[in-house]
């Protein structure tokens, strides 16, 4: 795709189905097609955005890079000290250590942190796992992260209940980078959390990301919060990438009829700018029966025959553009913002 | 601040709403003051624990009788048939009064579709219920009418024998407005009734809302964290913190010109999108204090960016003043 040096993370075919079982045999009677075909790559230091409404299988494509579920097919090669180590040959051994360089925040910090457990223990965890320090130096390695997430040293004794929303994700923060990994996959971080502390916590995690030259997956079903922080943008629909650009170039330019619906039914804070919006009929399809040809086809204006029966190859449509859509060539597609809205007030 | 009475379908004036918690008693509603008109939407904006769900709920008097009191104020309704006012702030909230006007008049939707409808009836079993108790129909009719309603909502006729567990999150929500638009109601409070769901559904029912509005003439009371989605419908705002409006005004006054720092700095807490530059965003320090604790003075002024200019000591409850018709703030910066 692009030149391997800088490449971190590099993602083929992964394909991902959940089994279905009925009955008193436990039969498969069919198959949930959670992720498929996903190929991408991340450089070293860089934000890759991942957008999707529910359902639509990112959270899943996260979990099996860190195997936390077992990978239907495919591949996922990590940069491990310059060597690239697909991450599903390995063993449970070999897997423990490479999870010192993939760490997980989750979306509601109240549910992903023991409430039984103090600070000092809910953040020295990954610590004495690994067994990195103890003693002493433990605990200062605590405070350390602490105050690299702007949280007080003295608090080091309380338990989660005693802490705000923001302040939770701050310690969930704490704990990913415990162990000082390369990548860090951040499931909707900020969905569960008030606008203006929101807003704190997008600010920490770029200034991490330049502190530490952490590499992020950030996953979000908010496409404001995604343009943000990412430089490159996925967009995922039913289990596939339709859409991967560099992120000013997708909200601009957009591609993908389903990525300019998304665009246009995302709410503005500006009422000037009530524009007129591309309702998408319908719902998404049920995933244990995805749609044949392309599967945006049954929600999709622009459809045609080809899209009915035939599914869109996965191109290179301009440089660090990919989009997956028969007519994406011909398709003159409504962006926000782009040129005349750039001159900021 | 008395409002008018004349022409306004709702008058809400100094609410003050208390809870009596084992810790002591949390003043969920300090001091909201609103009017809604018919035919407009007023979106009520805030944080979590900011008392916009409870100046909503204790509108049609759904707050919890035993540990919830209104400590003061008034709410007063005017009645479609008799163009009487009614203080609903004094009513008995199990009365035959009350009864009669929830669902009929002012009928309301709520965040979670799939709580707020029961599991063990059918769609079509539960909006019949409400019809035939606000209307004297015969079954068969009223029959009919909830047809009409899922119609009015675009679902599909056979739906109204599904039970809610066979419907998505965005048809659950349709079902909701069904039931709660089938009579007619002057008055729709929607609590969050898009938060969720996806963006793309929360579209469809944010036009459906618009279009019902429009036809049927209903004012909307649209209580909301998101500031997106309240720029979109709404036509008045008022934006709450600990229990009061701080500002309030129609949509282009308070997004255009935003007073309070409080507004202003939730306006630039959140990205915005098609920005070819990536600014910095600026959150507003600090949290949302404990609902328990008692803030003496302005409310804000914990976070408050400015604080400490032009006079402003943190101690003294700023009044309400109004520097441009119709845009009211509650901040000492503006007396």
């Amino acid at each position: 795709m692009t030149d391997d040096n800088n490449i971190i993370l590099q993602v083929n075919n992964l394909i991902k189905h959940f089994p279905i079982y009925r009955g008193f045999l436990r039969r498969i009677v069919g198959k949930v097609y959670a992720v498929n075909n996903v190929s991408f790559s991340v450089k070293k230091g860089e934000t890759l955005g991942i957008v999707g409404e529910s359902g639509c299988g990112k959270t899943t494509l996260a979990r099996v890079i860190l195997r936390a579920y077992e990978p239907t097919g495919g591949e996922a090669f990590f940069n491990w000290n310059g060597v690239m180590t697909n991450i599903f040959d390995l063993k449970k051994q070999e897997l423990k250590s490479l999870r010192r360089n993939i760490q997980i925040i989750f979306q509601d910090p109240l549910s992903s942190l023991n409430p039984r457990k103090t600070v000092m223990e809910i953040i020295s965890e990954p610590l004495r796992i690994h067994k990195i320090a103890h003693g002493q130096e433990l605990k200062l390695m605590v405070c350390e992260l602490l105050e690299l997430v702007g949280l007080n040293v003295k608090h080091i004794d309380r338990y989660p209940n005693a802490f705000s929303g923001g302040q939770r994700q701050r310690i969930a923060i704490a704990r990913a980078l415990a162990l000082r990994p390369q990548i860090v996959v951040c499931d909707e971080p900020v969905s569960a959390l008030d606008v203006s502390v929101q807003a704190q916590i997008i600010n920490l995690l770029q200034d991490l990301q330049n502190k530490l030259e952490l590499t992020y997956l950030f996953i979000s079903h908010d496409l404001s919060v995604v343009e943000h922080i990412s430089k490159r943008v996925a967009v995922m629909y039913l289990g596939s990438f339709v859409e991967l650009a560099p992120s000013v170039d997708l909200y601009a330019n957009p591609r993908h009829p389903y990525t300019e619906a998304l665009l246009s039914a995302t709410p503005t804070i500006d009422p000037a700018t009530r524009r007129e919006r591309i309702i998408l009929p319908g719902e998404i399809p049920n995933p244990a029966q995805p749609p044949a040809g392309c599967k945006f086809h049954t929600r999709c204006a622009y459809a045609d025959q080809k899209c009915e029966t035939t599914v869109p190859d996965w191109e290179e449509i301009s440089p660090q553009h990919w989009v997956s859509c028969h007519r994406a060539k011909e398709l003159r597609l409504k962006g926000i913002g782009g040129a005349e809205a750039s001159g900021d007030k | 601040m008395r409002n008018e009475e004349k022409n306004n379908l709702l008058t809400i004036n100094n609410l003050k709403v208390q809870f009596h918690t084992l810790e002591g008693i949390l003043h969920a509603v300090e001091d909201v003051s609103l009017t809604m008109k018919p035919g407009r939407t007023m979106g009520l904006v805030g944080e979590s624990g900011c008392g916009k769900s409870v100046t909503a709920s204790s509108i049609l008097r759904l707050l919890p009788p035993k540990t919830c009191r209104i400590a003061g104020g008034e709410i007063l309704f005017r009645r479609r048939d008799s163009d009487e006012v009614v203080d609903l702030a004094k009513v008995d909230p199990q009365g035959e009064l009350i009864r009669s006007i929830r669902g009929r008049e002012i009928a309301m939707i709520f965040q979670e579709p799939m709580t707020s409808l029961s599991p063990v009836f059918t769609v079509g079993n539960q909006i019949i219920e409400a019809i035939m108790l606000h209307r004297q129909v015969k079954p068969e009719e009223a029959r009919e009418h909830a047809v009409e309603m899922l119609k009015a909502v675009a679902l599909r006729e056979n739906i109204i024998d599904e039970y809610p567990y066979r419907l998505s999150g965005g048809q659950r929500q349709r079902v909701m407005t069904a039931m709660a638009l089938s009579c007619n109601p002057s008055l729709l409070i929607a609590d969050e009734p898009t938060t969720a769901l996806d963006v793309t559904i929360q579209a469809q029912i944010i036009e459906l809302l618009k279009s019902l509005q429009q036809q049927l003439n209903m004012a909307i009371l649209m209580i909301t964290h998101d500031l997106g989605v309240i720029a979109e419908i709404a036509d008045e705002i008022g934006i709450m913190y600990l229990g009061r409006i701080v500002e309030s005004g129609s949509v282009e006054q308070v997004f255009e010109n935003p007073l309070h720092p409080y507004t202003i700095g939730l306006l630039k807490s959140i990205p915005k999108m098609g920005g070819q530059t990536k600014k910095r965003l600026a959150p507003i320090p600090g949290s949302v204090p404990d609902p328990l604790a008692v803030v003496q003075g302005c409310a804000f002024h914990l976070r408050c960016p400015v604080y400490k200019q032009n006079g402003c000591n943190g101690k003294d409850l700023p009044s309400v003043v109004e520097p441009e018709a119709g845009h009211f703030v509650r901040c000492l910066l503006y007396e």
